[in-house]
Parts: C-alpha cells; structure tokens; sequence
C-alpha cells in the first residue's frame, strides 16, 4: 500500500494527522480496485478527454461574471 | 397535478400563473422550515414572472408548456442578481451576474422561477446533509435522507413546492434523489444539456437534467434545455434526435424493444424490497411486449474504480484554491467534503490520465452491448433512504459505507455519459407487499434506472413513459396533497 502520509509531505500538503487517518482506509481501497486495470493499457489507448483546437466555448468568467470576487 | 395539466389548466382559464404560483409558495411556507428544501426563496420575482406569464397568455404569446409552471433550480446553477451557494460557506456571498444556460432556456420557455435548492454542499455527497443551511429530510420519513446531491430538487418535487426542478448528476446525483423520493430523475447524455454556468464538480462528469413528478413532465424540461451552446465545449452539436419533442405523442408502445436484464453486478446485494419492486417493473415490461434478455455487462465495479480517480482529481482541482488558501478558508468545508479534497489531492496525475484512457477503453466495451438490446434495466439504488446521519447501510449481511453502497449502481453511467433515468417502481414494505426479509422501514420509495445508448433520451423516456402508464409507480406522497 502506498505511503499516503510520505506523499501528501513530498507534495507539500499541509494535512494533519487525523486528517490522514481518515483519508487512507478509503485511498488504499480505491488503489486496490484501481491498480491492476492500469496494467492492461496499451500505448495506443488516448484518453476519453482531448484538446480540441477547434473548440469556441468562452468561459462564464469572461462571459460577464465577475461576481467570483464576492465569494469569500 | 402534472404539468401538462397545469398547462392546459391555464390555457382554459381555470387557473393563472398567479394561482400556481402563489399556491407553491404557500406549500414552501408551510414546509420549508421542517424539509429545508429551499436555500433561497425568490417569492416577488417569481410573483412578477408568473404576472407576465398570465398577461402574455392572456395577449396569445404562449411560450410552450412550461409557460407559467413554478419552477426551481439546484443552488448551483448560476441566477443573475440571486446567490448562488453550492451549498457552501465557501460560496456563501457569490452572486453571480448570468445566468446558467438551463436557467436562461426555462425562463424563455416561461417557466417561473421559485428560487435556489438545497443540495449536499457543492455537491460532493448522496445524503444533502448540508452543514450550513441545513439537513434536507425525505418528505416519506423526514428522520431519513432524501438522497443527493440533489436533494432539495427531489424533495421540493415530490411535495409539490415546485412542478419540476433542475439538478445536477456527477454520480448519481439526480437519479439518487429521484429514487429515494418518489419522483423522476433524468441524467441525459453528456454534452446533450448546457454545463454553462453550472458551479462544476467533475468536469467530464458532469450532466444537467430534470427531476419532475412523471416521466412526460421531465421531457417537457427536456425539451426546454437540450440543445448545442457554444458557451460550453463539451455540448454535442448533435442535432436533437426529436426536434422540439423527446416524448412526441401519446404512443408510447414497447412491444418488441430489447431490454437487457444485467446477469451481473445490478442485482447483486439488493434489498429484498428493492428486488421485489424492480422485479415487478420488469414483468410489466413483459406485459407490454418488451423482450427481456439477460446480458453480461462489463465489470462495472471497475469502471465505478475509474469513474472515482477521474472524479477525485477533477474536484479537487476545481476546489484548489480553497483548499491551498490556509486552514481558515479549508475549514469552511464540511468534514465530509473537505475528506472527499484531501483525497483527490493525493491521486496523482498519471492515475488521471490513465482513468480516463480506461474510460474510453470501457465505454467502447459497453457500447457493444446496444448490438443485443436497447437498454438496460437496474435498481436505481440497491438501497433505500438511509436514516439522516448513517454511515453505513447494511445490505446481504454486509455493512457497505453509505455512499459507495448508494453510487454502486448509477456513479458508472456518468463515466459512460451515458442517458439514465429513474422512475419509482415501489414502496418499502408496501407496493411489493411487506415481504419479512425487508432490510428498510416501510414507505420508503425504490428507484428503477433505465440505461440507454448515447443521445437515446426519446428511447429511454417512452420506455419509462410505457411503464409509467402501465402501473409502475408509487401514490403520491401524502406531505404533498
């Protein structure tokens, strides 16, 4: 199992003790269920999300909200 | 009262928007305070809204259906001039200057707009326990959980506060609440429904859509809200596969449709309740001509693996600057949230990009399944609504974390993007007939999800509508008569 409280140091989070006791049981079963599928990947399998260059969408933000500054 | 009937109500002149209106916020007044459905009640504007509406009808401009229907929105769909929370501290003053494009789309229609929905703080959970405005209660049994994130829509439908409500689906999160709360939940394909000014959660994970008392009244939102917006990249410019109408006309036949029956994984670990109910729904199916086929569908439990890493990482990169800001502003969170962004902090990105290559790698897998059958059919939930404050269900022996237990069988379908709905299809201990193995308290709703292939929401609507007609469903809930 991976050493959560060693990655979330080198990762520079600041995150306390209890805090990490509680993240790890659910991250070591996810890691579980999630590692071996990785190992079936061939180089040839993208993504499901890629840049799309021909996109136009604006975002909300330039599209006049400036309200973001009210958020605390 | 259904919208249609509404709506052919205010076209006779038997009642005005005015009526309505004023008649859903009395409802709001009366239950608000125990139900906590509403964050924010826009009771004058909608007053001015529903004014206009009577007075256009009355010049013959009639904007449609939702013409003058009362309306509300989850509370993070962004409101021009009203606060938009996502149910958080961290939000608690945002007001936002647009509209979001399902806000802007309902009002074209002439919908009325009732105000802002409690939800499960930015929407990050399935109980919409909110911390800051409070615990949102099932109006079935308000000692349990409406179900989330969407839980003020699901709960302020089926009491009647409003005639239909918009939420948001990232996993589970319109069907849970639609399950746990008697009504009708629509997750339509990704990219069908403008994210445009929707607070996000999971970027590629996120869909908009309707929870409504019947089936005919999601498609009539449906048909308010689909459609290609520029504003978003992700919206399909797929043209809709019914101009103007996902539910055309009253002939909702099923005869002969494929519908697949999962051998694996949908039925395993079930209530007894919730089998039975779900059972039932399946042999109404049959009734009405439908083939049942059982299928083997892919292993969903790893795509449930895959849709968590890409959900993790992308909400916690959507809250990064709360979370990097100093513990202050990272203690507004609930413990619960902050739990969810502590943990997408560690996933690394090579685990992202490989969750995502793993998801197009499974999506081409399921797709193979439309080959054999039309849809598919499961439970919506293998449970009912927990009580508010449990943290684990207990389902074939086995105690599962509440919210796992809850997403098992919808958190897939938003990796897929698939269309999804939920219909009721039975009561606890009730309509399926108070069997003694029952792991629920008796009255609680039980959730039907109908699958289908991508931009097959007109599919996925007439085969619930077809049900729908044939007796699957529930009474309504009495908070609401």
């Amino acid at each position: 199992m991976k050493d959560w409280r060693a990655i979330a140091q080198a990762n520079g989070l600041d995150l306390s003790a209890p805090e990490l006791d509680r993240l790890a049981p659910p991250l070591d079963a996810l890691e579980e269920a999630f590692r071996p599928l990785v190992r079936d990947l061939t180089p040839a399998m993208e993504p499901s999300l890629t840049f799309s260059v021909d996109e136009d969408a604006v975002s909300v933000e330039e599209d006049a909200c400036n309200g973001e500054e009210d958020a605390q | 009262m259904s919208i249609s009937q509404a709506a052919e109500s205010l076209r006779a002149r038997r009642v005005s928007s005015v009526e309505l209106t004023t008649a859903a916020l009395a409802r709001i007044s009366r239950h608000n305070a125990a139900l906590k459905a509403f964050i924010t009640v826009t009771s004058e504007q909608a007053l001015e809204q529903a004014r206009q509406a009577d007075s256009e009808l009355a010049r013959g401009q009639d904007r449609g259906p939702l013409h003058g229907i009362p309306v509300a929105v989850k509370d993070l769909f962004f409101t021009a001039g009203v606060r938009t929370t996502a149910g958080s501290k961290v939000y608690e003053n945002f007001v936002p200057r647009v509209n979001a494009a399902v806000v802007d789309k309902l009002l074209s229609a002439g919908a009325v707009m009732l105000g802002k929905l409690n939800m499960h703080e930015m929407a990050y959970g399935i109980t919409s326990a909110n911390p800051h405005f409070g615990a949102v209660a099932n109006p079935w049994n308000a000692a349990h959980s409406p179900g989330g994130s969407s839980g003020g829509s699901g709960t302020a439908v089926a009491v009647d506060m409003v005639y239909a409500a918009m939420g948001s689906d990232t996993g589970g999160s319109i069907r849970i609440p639609a399950s746990f709360c008697g009504v009708v939940g629509l997750k339509p394909t990704y990219g069908r429904v403008s994210r445009y000014g929707a607070l996000p959660l999971g970027y590629s994970l996120d869909h908009m859509g309707p929870i409504a008392r019947t089936v005919r009244d999601a498609a009539l939102v449906l048909n308010a809200i689909a459609g290609h917006d520029r504003r978003d990249a992700t919206c399909s410019r797929r043209p809709l596969v019914v101009p103007g109408d996902f539910l055309a006309g009253a002939g909702v036949s099923i005869r002969g449709l494929r519908i697949g029956l999962p051998k694996n994984f949908f039925f395993e670990r079930l209530d007894p309740d919730v089998e039975s109910s779900v059972g039932g729904a399946i042999a109404c199916a049959e009734r009405l001509g439908a083939t049942v086929k059982p299928v083997t569908v892919p292993d969903i439990a790893a795509l449930n693996a895959v849709a968590r890493v890409i959900l993790l990482a992308e909400a916690s990169a959507v809250a990064e600057p709360f979370l990097v800001d100093g513990r202050d502003r990272r203690d507004q969170f609930g413990p619960d949230v902050l739990a969810l962004f502590n943990q997408g902090r560690l996933i690394p990105a090579t685990d992202y990009v490989n969750a995502q290559r793993l998801r197009r790698k499974m999506r081409q897998e399921f797709n193979r399944l439309w080959a054999d059958v039309d849809c598919l059919v499961t439970p919506t939930t293998p449970n009912t609504a927990p009580r508010i404050g449990d943290t684990t269900v207990r389902l074939a022996g086995r105690d599962e974390d509440v919210r796992l237990a809850t997403t098992r069988l919808v958190r897939g379908v938003n990796a897929l993007g698939l269309p999804a709905i939920s219909i009721p299809c039975g009561l606890s201990g009730g309509l399926s007939g108070g069997r003694s193995a029952s792991l629920s308290e008796p009255g609680l709703p039980i959730g039907l999800q109908i699958i289908g292939p991508a931009f097959e929401e007109a599919l996925i609507l007439r085969i619930a509508a077809a049900l729908e007609d044939g007796g699957v469903g529930i009474p309504p809930c009495s908070l609401g008569l």
